[in-house]
């Protein structure tokens, strides 16, 4: 149950034409300092929980800021998410924290426009040099930090089908 | 509450071990607020792991023609303190979800044709009427999240009350109900 605080955005179109309707959407973040969940122990799925008695979303603190007391402190940050790559070893280096790692589903594409009237992109042989041309495991290294894989296609090695 | 949940209710809650600890998170994801949203509100079904809908709220399903879904809910499920899920609960969720453009604008395969129809045959049982078939909507009902008349209110005060426990506190700027509900209503 969340008993203080509250999460919300406000979301309006951006309407960039009626018809057809062609719009992004621009959110703003709209948070309290700490919004704080108890649990509900009489939720019928037992399964799901709860297990934990209290949970309270930290809204303010800024990344640099959650970094530094996840590594140096304790007691006033459990659990962060989405650490950046960049900071992975500092948090491995830590004796106050310990990282976790699993497989997101976070692709990185690039997409090639075959009807630039400049490029011969038109041309399969020019997108094949494209392709080619990309450092895939330098940009794993460089860019991610060695936190990613390169990938064939758009699907991860770890989706399966059952 | 019928006598039945109430026996029911104190079982379970022999049975089950209490919930223990605090744990402070930051939660850098900009969707922080849908993994809130999921943890304090209820759903007709969830989703495991490995991706296949669950019966949540519902208990279970049928096609009763192609574009006619009918679906029972699971008996004296209640919210904490205060009312039961009905029918009239789903009622409620689906007319907050049907009155928006594009109420999942950050999941948009969870929208709700705006020629969806709800009919509430029982306290237990309700329809979808589908406009056309579709074989998302049972997937789609996941994300129709389901709370009490009261806590709805609240929101549109956007006042933080205790007394209600406090779900579905995730609403827009404008006061509107639970927050990735978004977009312009009507």
């Amino acid at each position: 149950m969340l008993v203080e605080g509250y999460s919300s955005i406000n979301a309006e179109m951006a309407i960039i034409r009626q018809e057809p309707l062609a719009c992004p959407w621009l959110q703003q973040k709209d948070w309290t300092p700490t919004v704080r969940l108890t649990a509900n122990p009489d939720y019928w799925d037992v399964a799901r929980g709860p297990r934990l008695a209290e949970v309270i979303f930290r809204n303010d603190l800024t990344p640099e800021q959650t970094l530094e007391r996840i590594c140096t402190t304790e007691g006033e940050v459990d659990l962060v998410t989405e650490i950046e790559p960049g900071d992975a070893l500092r948090v491995e280096k830590s004796d106050h924290a310990k990282l976790v790692t699993i497989d997101a589903f976070q692709v990185i594409a690039g997409v090639i426009n075959r009807e630039s009237a400049d490029l011969p992109l038109g041309d399969k042989r020019a997108r094949l040099a494209l392709n080619l041309a990309i450092d895939r495991s330098k940009l794993v290294a460089d860019t991610f930090s060695g936190w990613a894989d390169p990938l064939g296609g758009l699907t991860p090695s770890f989706a399966v089908s059952r | 509450m019928s006598w039945l949940g109430k026996v029911v209710r104190m079982v379970r809650s022999s049975r089950r071990a209490a919930p223990v600890g605090s744990i402070r998170v930051v939660d850098l994801s900009p969707l922080h607020w849908l993994s809130i949203t999921y943890n304090t509100v209820e759903e007709l079904g969830h989703v495991t792991p490995q991706g296949m809908n669950r019966p949540a709220a519902m208990t279970s399903f049928r096609w009763v023609d192609d574009t006619t879904l009918e679906v029972d809910l699971r008996p004296d499920n209640h919210f904490p303190e205060v009312e039961t899920l009905t029918g009239s609960t789903v009622e409620r969720a689906f007319n907050e979800v049907l009155r928006r453009k594009s109420p999942h604008s950050c999941g948009s395969q969870f929208n709700l044709d705006s020629r969806t129809r709800l009919e509430v045959v029982s306290e237990r049982r309700f329809c979808v009427h589908l406009s056309d078939p579709d074989g998302l909507a049972v997937g789609r009902l996941r994300a129709v999240h389901l709370d009490e008349h009261a806590v709805l209110e609240w929101a549109q005060l956007r006042v933080c009350s205790p007394k209600f426990g406090g779900r579905g506190l995730v609403s827009d700027r404008r006061g509107e109900p639970v927050g990735h509900w978004s977009g312009c209503a009507g």
